[in-house]
């Protein structure tokens, strides 16, 4: 996690000082939303939400610099978490990106087949589980970092990313099979 | 990494997501985010502000040798309820929420216990805060000359605060990141934060009869008298009657035995400067920085714990200093809802969990209420470490485990707090085995370093109700290839043989009394 030396205060107050936060945590948690998401456009409709949320609630947060970041990600995470239950939109999504992906990554065949097998793993699992997926394998964060942002312990942590790993390994080999079988869902 | 966390990594690894931000949005949303601060900056010139009126109850310290005792209050501050108010009532209410800092002075009755000495005294403490995060207690009066003029200082930005004692001009430095404490709406466990939702307790004033009383003298000038009654409580207002700002609040009830709670010299909005809360000690002071002696997961416990002896204990001042029977009756007081309670009753990293935490009727008889067990952690299987408990006198500790089974057990006071002070010794020479590959102690000198001063070493040497006194329990250095369960390494010392018998440690940590002086003197030779 980065170190914002005093920037957090500051940003309550100077405009500048608010802006060079801004920037500085813009990329990490809209490519956050991404991960979850699979879409690019509702990621950026939640990552506004997320920076508002961060507006609304910057003068009361209490923290150290370096929890600033884990607070963040802890606003993604239920803002993430409350755009799919909001719109329901799981199978939607999962279309979606798949066509998307298609038409984007077209000369990367394998990373496709790759990521339709994850989205169709992922989006399945329920959403603790795809936040400690995410957290850990796509923005790199250590155990004591995501037990932070979820307001659990390392050691939970860890044996909830076995079992999310159990899962998501008995649908991705189903979901392998059934491709390899003569077609994808979509078909 | 484990195998599976490898493989999975290996299989996403190449993967490439549409992950690339746009600056047009960024932007975009930039000018969106300085539109919306810009209006919060405006409303925030005329913020709500958050004030502690109740007293905070840290009654807190855990203290090796328990000399220092706690307080005990008698006027227990009662968690009101809406009530609304006339007009001008309500006005000078809404000027308190309107304010950005707020100082004031609390003063009321209270008990206190130090040994076998106990009375009352007026306890005077001047509050302040500045938002957003800035606060500043100070305690005016106290029975322990020590106490008079400490001040705390607490800045929640940077999770630090300093508390300083003039009469001897000594300073502590501690860190706050390991401070915790329990949202009452919802159980949750979070760092401390300045508390500005008690400012609600003394805003929200259920709507009922409101009398004018006209103008009064208050300390020479001449102010309008309010006020408002709820249930057995009158709460009376003092107000500026040019600009409706309150300058005096007190709560009183009709139990005699209830002392009322007067808030004086309300100061709204006033200018405070920033060199009042500032965290560098006075000059001349001497200065000791504290870790917090609470490992971070405790800490989160003791928030936890220490809650549930607060709510036990404002259900005991409105019932005639009787304890509820069980926790459910706090509920059915009102004074939580059954969903909070089963939420601090779980475990921090499972608030939806089963309880971890026991709670035991106190008896109130008991003269040292300070050893009179009320709440403690639960286990399948206790931990070799140890464990938080809270006490009928509000405070909390982490103990270890042996303590807590000799301070459950029923024994005659003496010997129960004799055996008390073995374990935490045990506890100590277990502490020294494990650093020094499993050798004890040669003599209880050896303990002395960091940790522990000599004088520690020597108050819990002493007997319970004289820790500045003459050394009772004696230390033997237990045979490492002996049975510990028959091993004695700590006894009681004594000019004659006691009729009740004679209080003994063995090197397991636990504890016994003998009856038998043969069997007694053959344990100790």
């Amino acid at each position: 996690m980065d170190e914002n030396s005093g920037l957090v205060i500051q940003a309550c107050s100077d405009k500048a000082a608010f802006v060079q936060l801004y920037h500085r945590h813009y990329d990490v948690i809209f490519r956050y939303c991404a991960h979850r998401l699979f879409d690019r456009t509702a990621a950026e409709d939640v990552t506004s939400e997320v920076f508002l949320k961060m507006v609304e609630n910057i003068y009361s947060f209490r923290g150290t610099e370096e929890q600033f970041s884990c607070w963040l990600y802890r606003i993604a995470t239920n803002a993430v978490n409350q755009y799919l239950r909001r719109m329901n939109r799981r199978n939607r999504l999962f279309r979606a990106a798949c066509e998307k992906s298609n038409e984007v990554v077209a000369d990367c065949e394998e990373s496709t087949e790759k990521l339709i097998l994850l989205k169709e793993g992922v989006l399945t699992l329920k959403p603790r589980y795809q936040t400690i997926i995410t957290l850990r394998f796509f923005e790199n964060l250590k155990m004591n970092d995501i037990a932070e942002i979820l307001g659990s312990s390392p050691g939970t942590v860890r044996s909830q990313l076995a079992r999310a790993l159990v899962k998501l390994r008995a649908k991705m080999s189903i979901g392998e099979t059934a491709q390899s079988a003569g077609g994808s869902k979509d078909d | 990494m484990t195998d599976m966390e490898k493989e999975f990594d290996n299989f996403v690894r190449d993967i490439r997501f549409d992950d690339t931000s746009d600056y047009n949005h960024r932007d975009k949303l930039e000018q969106n985010l300085l539109t919306v601060l810009d209006k919060q900056s405006q409303h925030k010139s005329q913020a709500l502000v958050i004030w502690r009126i109740i007293m905070r109850n840290r009654i807190i310290k855990y203290t090796a040798a328990a000399g220092i005792v706690l307080v005990i209050i008698i006027g227990i501050i009662e968690l009101a309820k809406p009530v609304g108010a006339s007009i001008a009532f309500a006005t000078a209410m809404d000027n308190i929420k309107k304010a950005r800092t707020f100082s004031c002075m609390e003063i009321f009755e209270v008990g206190y216990q130090d040994g076998k000495k106990e009375g009352k005294y007026l306890l005077k403490q001047k509050w302040m805060f500045k938002e957003p995060d800035k606060e500043r207690h100070e305690s005016l009066t106290s029975p322990w000359t020590r106490f008079i003029g400490e001040t705390t200082i607490m800045d929640y930005g940077k999770r630090q605060m300093l508390q300083f004692r003039p009469v001897d001009k000594t300073a502590e430095f501690h860190d706050m990141s390991s401070d915790y404490e329990i949202d009452d709406k919802t159980g949750e466990v979070r760092l401390t934060q300045l508390d500005t939702s008690l400012r609600d307790r003394l805003l929200e004033l259920r709507t009922g009869a409101v009398e004018d009383h006209g103008n009064v003298e208050l300390e020479g000038r001449t102010v309008r008298k309010l006020q408002s009654h709820k249930d057995t409580r009158t709460t009376t207002v003092w107000v500026n009657p040019k600009t409706n700002l309150p300058l005096q609040i007190e709560h009183k009830w009709a139990n005699q035995n209830r002392s009322p709670i007067i808030f004086t010299s309300i100061q709204i909005d006033t200018e405070l400067r920033d060199d009042l809360f500032s965290l560098e000690p006075p000059k001349g002071y001497t200065l000791r920085m504290e870790k917090s002696a609470w490992p971070d997961d405790k800490a989160r416990i003791g928030a936890k714990i220490m809650r549930l002896g607060l709510w036990c204990w404002v259900y005991a001042g409105n019932n005639d200093d009787q304890f509820p029977d069980e926790l459910a009756d706090i509920v059915r007081a009102g004074v939580i809802t059954e969903n909070v309670l089963n939420k601090v009753l779980a475990a921090p990293d499972n608030p939806d969990g089963p309880p971890v935490f026991q709670y035991r009727k106190p008896n109130t008889d008991a003269k040292d209420r300070s050893n009179e067990v009320m709440l403690y952690e639960i286990y399948d299987q206790w931990p070799q470490d140890r464990v938080v408990a809270c006490f009928a006198d509000g405070h909390s500790e982490l103990i270890p485990v042996q303590t807590l089974i000799q301070l459950l057990k029923p024994w005659p006071e003496y010997k129960k707090n004799l055996s008390i002070k073995m374990t935490h010794l045990h506890w100590l020479c277990d502490k020294y085995t494990k650093k020094h590959e499993g050798r004890y102690p040669g003599a209880l000198e050896d303990l002395v370093g960091e940790e522990f001063s000599d004088e520690t070493i020597k108050r819990l040497q002493a007997a319970p109700d004289k820790s500045e006194g003459p050394v009772v329990i004696r230390y033997r250095l237990p045979y490492t290839d002996a049975n510990l369960a028959t091993e004695v390494m700590f006894y009681e010392i004594f000019d004659q043989w006691p009729d009740d018998g004679a209080a003994v440690c063995f090197a397991d940590g636990r504890c016994e009394i003998i009856l038998d002086q043969n069997r007694f003197e053959e344990l100790v030779k």
